[in-house]
């Protein structure tokens, strides 16, 4: 299922990098260049060929983490974005802990309270989650909580094996910017998944047969109705990815997103290229491991097998 | 396809671009309706549905003021919005200039009041690219089956490999950045969404009755699918569009604040908020104007989509 979608974007990318104008022999050797170097370079790269012996090739380096280099500097793209990739891993996952910590939380209770306070909290967070933009939370949280009371630097990174106190001190900020539209959405979706599995059946005879109301909610309702919620994990990374692009740059976070940025201003397209591609295989693969929980978790599940 | 046999059903049509989006194996319908959900006509009808829906009026008259603004933009702003006056850069709020000028002398108010035209554009634009292209081959998979519908879930399937907004910069960063190919990008983005709501009730309404009543007194193929299937399943796609510029406004934003949207000096929220973070310490006012101006527009189309499910489709009420 995996390898024909992967194929399938991969065919999406290159023929948008077909797309892109500027010819990459004009850039690589300026102007003022003959005709036969030209041709020569031509060769050289494999331009002269059709079509699907280009995306051959170019699907071969690929998977050889070859992304080619920087128009900027020359460095090769992949080592570029190895050398940035941690720092937003980091982030990242610090974003999706936190946003879990505090979308089931907050999910199950107002699910549970439906009619209370807590209930329109979470309400209210979840559809102005949604619809904050990162970069305007941000500033928000850096004019307030760095620039006003300075309880927070306004950005910057220090890798924790260098100072772990100075690492996470500067992480919380991006962290929790990053993390917003992950918990309303997870919030949202854990609420709605609670609300009907308390409308279950099989809820209804436990509380019939005469159990505690706790006994109900954790033993028989929440373990079937969290399950679900594993899967928009998958989509969470996806929405962390895209977030990072503008998290790290109003943050001066030194990740993969922050080069993808300075790259599309210097019109670097191999950078930004290979960031995408990058970000679709992380996609991909995360969404791959819910799948597996998936399936581990709740046994009823299996793909295909079935049929 | 793999099966998603999970107790509980997934959430309706969730919200912005990646949620939307579903995994490549794990099919989220983006709606849990019954096919006699959408079947049975809202419950009141002719001048009565919005009676006693708040959310459905307040934030109506939200979007309609936005759209008069955009509409009236060069006639209602105090000051020209590309006209520099360095004498006057970087002052605060005051009579003259409500929410201050930016370090150009520009008028960030009127800048604001242009910058709804642009947003509103997107909106109307991308959202009709993505229900022209999502809606019309999900009518086809949908309704014929076969390896069209193989082939055009498939080709969906790859789109949402990609994180949305990294589709997008991959799409601009291919046509060059610009204002119309940042909308085709959010746009195209869209269209997965939609394919999979508009696919999965076609699927449903195909079953019904009505239609193979219509089949067997002959109707045509094309005449079913305009009179019989499209409009049963109208009321999520409404629903669904006016979630879908919500997350079109804000996918636009976050382009142009990275710089492969509008170009300046064209007004736009996502771009003046950009150029404002600069300034933030000292001239936070900058950066409030646009971006409360962007939350404001995608909340209210946002909780407008909300009021419409809960007026549209009364099974969904409450959640």
């Amino acid at each position: 299922m995996m390898i024909p979608v992967a194929l399938f974007a991969s065919v999406i990318l290159f023929a948008l990098l077909k797309m892109t104008p500027g010819d990459p022999v004009r850039i690589q050797l300026g102007e003022q260049v003959t005709a036969e170097s030209a041709e020569a370079l031509r060769k050289e790269l494999g331009l002269d060929q059709p079509y699907p012996v280009q995306y051959a090739r170019w699907l071969g380096r690929i998977v050889r983490l070859d992304f080619g280099k920087s128009l900027r500097n020359g460095a090769p793209v992949s080592e570029e974005i190895l050398s940035r990739f941690p720092a937003t891993f980091q982030l990242g996952i610090t974003a999706l802990l936190l946003s879990i910590f505090i979308a089931v939380p907050l999910g199950v209770f107002s699910a549970i309270f439906r009619r209370s306070r807590l209930s329109f909290v979470a309400t209210a967070f979840t559809t102005v989650g949604v619809s904050l933009p990162n970069f305007f939370f941000g500033a928000l949280l850096i004019y307030f909580l760095a620039s006003q009371i300075r309880l927070f630097p306004p950005g910057g990174y220090v890798a924790p094996q260098q100072d772990l106190g100075q690492w996470l001190h500067r992480l919380i900020l991006p962290a929790v910017t990053l993390s917003l539209f992950g918990a309303a959405t997870q919030t949202r979706f854990i609420r709605s998944g609670v609300i009907d599995t308390l409308h279950q059946d099989y809820v209804r005879t436990a509380r019939a047969k005469g159990l505690a109301e706790k006994a109900v909610i954790v033993g028989h309702a929440l373990r079937n109705s969290l399950i679900p919620s594993v899967t928009l994990l998958g989509l969470q990374v996806g929405a962390i990815l895209e977030g990072a692009f503008i998290t790290e740059t109003i943050f001066a976070w030194p990740g993969i997103g922050r080069l993808a940025v300075q790259a599309l201003g210097a019109r670097d397209f191999p950078i930004v290229q290979g960031v995408v591609l990058l970000a679709v295989f992380a996609f991909m693969a995360a969404n791959l491991l819910v799948d597996v929980a998936y399936a581990y978790l709740d046994p009823r599940i299996n793909y295909g097998r079935s049929r | 396809m793999a099966v998603a046999g999970s107790p509980t059903s997934p959430p309706e049509g969730v919200t912005a671009s990646t949620v939307g989006a579903a995994s490549s194996a794990i099919t989220l319908q983006p709606s849990t309706l019954s096919p006699l959900a959408q079947v049975v006509p809202p419950p009141r009808r002719g001048r009565q549905w919005w009676k006693g829906r708040p959310k459905l009026y307040v934030f109506g008259s939200v979007i309609a003021f936005m759209v008069l603004v955009g509409l009236f933009a060069p006639w209602i702003s105090p000051y020209e919005p590309t006209k520099t006056q360095p004498a006057q850069a970087l002052q605060g709020p005051s009579l003259a200039h409500w929410m201050g000028t930016d370090q150009l002398g520009r008028d960030t108010l009127s800048r604001v009041i242009h910058g709804a035209r642009v947003s509103l554009t997107v909106a109307v634009i991308a959202v009709s690219i993505a229900l022209s292209g999502g809606v019309t081959l999900g009518l086809v998979a949908g309704y014929f089956g076969g390896w069209f519908d193989h082939l055009s879930s498939r080709f969906v399937d790859a789109m949402l490999a990609f994180p949305g907004i990294l589709l997008a910069i991959a799409i601009t960063s291919a046509l060059g950045p610009s204002l119309q190919n940042a909308m085709i990008a959010v746009g195209i983005i869209g269209i997965p969404t939609y394919f999979r709501l508009t696919r999965g009730q076609v699927l449903q309404v195909r079953e019904m009755e009505f239609v193979t009543a219509a089949t067997v007194v002959g109707a045509s193929r094309r005449r079913i699918i305009a009179l019989h299937v499209l409009p049963n399943i109208l009321n999520p796609l409404i629903v669904a569009a006016s979630i879908a510029s919500s997350s079109a406004i804000l996918s636009l934003a976050g382009l142009s604040f990275i710089g492969v949207g509008t170009q300046p000096p064209q007004p736009d929220w996502g771009s003046m908020f950009q150029a404002a973070t600069g300034y933030l310490n000292r001239y936070p006012w900058l950066a409030f104007g646009p971006g409360a101006a962007i939350f404001l527009t995608v909340f209210s189309f946002y909780m407008l989509g909300d009021a419409l499910r809960d007026a549209l489709d009364p099974r969904l009420r409450n959640r």
